[in-house]
């Protein structure tokens, strides 16, 4: 930490000796990551990597640039100061401030994520192909574990101290292909900050292949149908939400947020809340946002009212005239609260008497009209219609075909228990981020075709 | 450097390995320039170099790459250790097809470097484009632009040897406004690439891209007060923009082999087609002919040589509704042919590709194309549509996990009654299951119609690569297609 505390320490001197205002960050990673496809290993890659992003600013001018180390980096700052006298004037353009974020004690970087074993990885697939070969050997095992460290950093010229936070974290999933059923898929998903947290736990997975198995198959008809999602599918779809909910994506024109629909007004049921809550999030706690903007609880949607818009780019802010008011999404500790439903797989099922379809996870989920709030996705890794508080059918895949505001507004109950869901892919400048998420989300009279 | 290279690689191979490559990127440098209502909102610029190094050992991967070139044999010694781990759960040994062996050299053919000329230049020109379609109603408008310049070497324990040049410049436009619903409704365009043109600052200054402001102007004016598209089934007229993204989904990503075999399922998805389609399935009316197509002069999906060494091809996928082919690459066409029994590929398409030195290559598009067709030019097309709906510039796109059906919004469209181009439409959206779609394929324009549109941001694969790569299309006619649901 010190080494990188003390290079950004002196780029920020070199920008001064420039006389120019200035940022720069930081960011590096060392990640492995292990993938499987068709029972074996497909793929084992490492990589190290650092970067450092630099942005000069002279008066009414700013010019960008980023390099892979120290020296590199150094020589950019000279390069830039050169080249931005031949910027064109930024109008707008307001001087940096201080960086508002905190430098905190990091309790969660574990070493042996970093250097991990790739046999350690490798084991946990064939522990899978163990469990679904017994059941069938026509069964496939696929998916990716990835496992790694990151830390990023920042200061600028109005700053004395730089900021630097580093963190460990893995995730991966599990995906078993039925090859006798149709070539039907299941999912097991895995995220922590720790290898304690890692938990190869098979018994929901192995229930679903159950009832993947053992039930007809049935497709769908178009219409409007209850719909329990599993929190990995729930985690998509707030995730998207609040993508179109924040400040840059309204300048922008990429929200549904208009003088109809705004900060302050009911747009959802009065059970939908969602908090960015560093303090009791159980995963990937940041002090402060790669922007440098401090990290503390704050309440996005409470009761179904928006309550706020983060806005997280400067140069958006100088643009429409905003303030910077929050560390980036992507750094959010995001906390969906809980109800008071069913907390497990077997009571969730038993709780639906009437039709009920049940979607385990969204894949492709895109916005068809963001205006109105509107996306649409398949279902993916089981879906199955619930009768009389039984799986009774194996469904074809369907697509959502619905808008937020009808999502969230009818959501009948939610989980009293809440998991994590990591909601990235993370290699390469590997960048954390889960959900904690009640584990089943039930909602009334969503479009499926 | 070449040496050290050589010399890693002759040591992993001593060390038990059957095969090694590296790619080492001399030299990567990008450069962005963005202007907002006529106003610099970036410019930024990379240097990066870097390496990557795979190695197969008892019939398994292993990857490592750094940007520390004092590190080449550390991250041997880590792909090296990777591979061996990897190898204790392969159920078919991982085995490559042959290749031919080169030493060569491959240059993107180009006119005028953008990283030579003046930087106030650039931006100057961009300032003008944007100045160019600003409106007094239109809430934001945007042009940017992005080069990339790289010099690769790749050598690998065969004996190749091959350095690539390699220069892409894309450009693009968007412009926003809000219509009479209080709706956002935009206009975008990516700067197509001609197929047999030049890559350079030379495309910037053409007439294809600062020649559509006006165009695009009077669009998003248009829309500003058009009403909805309505829901209803009818003919569907698909213009370059939009058909390079229908071809792309649902062409390109079902006919990766890697996919079809079962290597993506976990992310990106499978495929719906097997093995045993090859030469038999109708993936489409017999209009339909579609290619591989590496070998375009200018196009991002142009590198001379695939990153296992594989020379540039022009490989057919669909030869008159039957699908005959597949992007490949050695190690999937090794595996296709021994799991098969029989031969279906002779050998790889030269598809393997990474998003850069830090990434394993995996099979991805190069430039999948369509033939022109002989039912004539744009108006001939409209006049002999009833009933039907144009379409252009994607809005949004969401695609089955393995292909099978998709469902599409566009920024544009306009009603086609007797033959008769009508107002334009806004919010039209489409879907369908892809198979009935492509076999409901009944007119494709003539060469006229063609357009060879570009993609810098193809997502797949675990971890995540980004790919570039073309597609040259025709506007194409689809029968009973459903609007608007």
């Amino acid at each position: 930490m010190d080494s990188i505390q003390n290079n950004l320490l002196e780029l920020n001197d070199q920008i001064k000796k420039h006389h120019l205002e200035g940022e720069v960050s930081y960011k590096s990673d060392h990640s492995n990551m292990i993938r499987a496809g068709r029972s074996q290993i497909s793929l084992n890659v490492t990589e190290t990597r650092e970067l450092y992003s630099i942005e000069l600013y002279k008066n009414k001018k700013m010019i960008t640039g980023s390099a892979i180390n120290k020296n590199e980096a150094m020589t950019m700052i000279d390069d830039l100061s050169k080249k931005i006298d031949h910027m064109p004037e930024i109008p707008f353009l307001t001087p940096i401030e201080p960086l508002c974020g905190s430098n905190k004690k990091n309790d969660h970087f574990d070493p042996s994520l970093e250097n991990i074993d790739s046999q350690i990885m490798v084991d946990i697939y064939k522990k899978a192909d163990d469990i679904f070969i017994k059941k069938d050997k026509h069964n496939h095992i696929s998916g990716s574990f990835s496992s790694g460290s990151y830390s990023y950093g920042i200061i600028n010229t109005k700053t004395k101290e730089p900021l630097y936070h580093k963190g460990s974290d893995f995730n991966g999933e599990i995906v078993v292909q039925i090859n006798s059923h149709d070539k039907k898929e299941i999912q097991k998903l895995m995220v922590g900050e720790t290898k304690n947290d890692l938990d190869l736990n098979f018994r929901e997975l192995e229930n679903l292949y159950e009832y993947t198995t053992t039930t007809p198959y049935k497709k769908l008809s178009e219409g409007k149908y209850d719909v329990v999602f599993a929190a990995e599918a729930m985690g998509e779809l707030c995730a998207y939400l609040l993508w179109i909910s924040s400040g840059e994506a309204k300048e922008y024109g990429q929200s549904y947020l208009n003088d109809q629909r705004k900060v302050g007004d009911q747009l959802f049921g009065k059970n939908f809340t969602i908090a960015d809550a560093p303090s009791t999030h159980p995963l990937f706690k940041r002090p402060f946002g790669q922007n440098g903007f401090k990290h503390t609880d704050r309440q996005l949607i409470k009761n179904g009212v928006l309550l706020d818009l983060a806005y997280t780019d400067k140069m958006t802010c100088d643009r429409f005239n905003k303030k910077l008011n929050s560390c980036n999404q992507s750094d959010y500790n995001l906390i969906i609260e809980k109800g008071t439903g069913p907390d497990d797989q077997i009571s969730m099922i038993s709780s639906c008497e009437k039709p009920t379809i049940f979607i385990n996870y969204l894949h492709y989920l895109n916005f068809t009209n963001s205006s109105k709030a509107e996306i649409t996705g398949t279902s993916r890794f089981g879906t199955f219609l619930i009768e009389g508080g039984k799986i009774t059918h194996n469904l074809e895949k369907v697509r959502l075909l619905d808008n937020f505001l009808n999502l969230f507004t009818n959501i009948e109950w939610l989980s009293s228990k809440a998991v994590n869901i990591s909601a990235t892919s993370s290699y390469g400048f590997r960048s954390p981020f889960a959900l904690n998420m009640p584990k089943f989300v039930k909602i009334k009279n969503v479009s499926l075709s | 450097m070449k040496n050290k290279a050589q010399q890693m690689i002759n040591r992993i191979m001593n060390s038990g390995a059957t095969y090694a490559d590296i790619r080492l990127h001399l030299v990567d440098q990008t450069e962005y320039i963005s202007i907002v209502k006529d106003t610099l909102d970036n410019y930024s610029c990379q240097n990066k170099v870097g390496f990557g190094i795979r190695v197969l050992y008892n019939g398994a991967w292993g990857f490592a790459s750094s940007e520390k070139f004092d590190l080449l044999d550390q991250m041997a010694n880590k792909a090296l250790s990777n591979a061996k781990a990897s190898s204790t759960f392969i159920k078919n040994k991982i085995t490559l097809a042959p290749k031919k062996i080169h030493k060569a050299t491959y240059t993107t053919p180009r006119k005028i470097n953008p990283f030579e000329i003046n930087l106030d230049e650039k931006i100057n020109e961009l300032v003008k484009i944007s100045r160019s379609l600003s409106h007094p109603s239109f809430e934001i408008w945007n042009v940017s632009s992005a080069f990339y310049n790289r010099k690769i070497l790749f050598l690998d324990s065969e004996g190749s040897e091959i350095e690539k040049n390699l220069l892409d410049v894309n450009g693009s436009l968007f412009l926003n406004t809000k219509d009479k619903d209080s709706q956002i409704q935009r206009r975008h365009y990516t700067l197509p690439h001609d197929p047999k043109g030049t890559t350079g600052f030379e495309s910037i200054l053409s007439n294809e891209f600062s020649g559509q402001t006006e165009t695009l102007k009077s669009q998003l004016l248009e829309l500003a007060v058009a009403d909805e598209a309505k829901e209803e089934v009818c003919d569907l007229l698909i213009l370059p923009e939009m058909m390079a993204l229908q071809t792309h989904e649902t062409i390109g990503h079902a006919l990766e082999l890697d996919r079809i075999l079962g290597y993506e399922l976990s992310y990106a998805g499978g495929s719906h087609v097997t093995l045993n389609d090859f030469g038999k399935k109708q993936f489409g009316s017999k209009k339909l002919t579609a290619r591989a197509d590496a070998t375009s002069a200018n196009s991002p999906g142009s590198t001379g040589y695939d990153d296992d060494g594989v020379e540039a091809q022009n490989t057919t996928l669909i030869d008159q509704g039957i699908l005959v082919g597949a992007i490949t690459s050695r190690q999937m066409v090794a595996e296709t042919n021994q799991l098969h029994g029989k031969e279906i590929f002779k050998k790889s398409g030269g598809c393997s590709r990474s998003e850069s030195y830090n990434r394993m290559p995996i099979d991805r598009m190069t430039n999948i194309n369509i033939d022109a067709g002989s039912d004539g030019n744009l108006e001939d097309l409209i006049s002999s549509i009833e009933n039907g709906i144009i379409v252009d510039s994607a809005k949004s796109w969401s695609i089955g996990s393995n292909r099978e059906n998709f469902h599409f919004a566009t920024e544009v469209a306009w009603k086609i009654k007797n033959g008769k181009k009508g107002p334009i439409l806004k919010n039209a959206t489409y879907r369908a299951d892809s198979m009935p779609f492509w076999n409901s394929l009944i007119k494709v324009g003539n060469a006229s119609t063609c357009k060879q549109h570009v993609f810098f941001t193809c997502g797949k694969g675990q971890p995540n690569q980004a790919m570039r790569l073309g597609h040259h299309v025709p506007v194409c006619v689809f029968n009973n297609v459903q609007i608007g649901k």
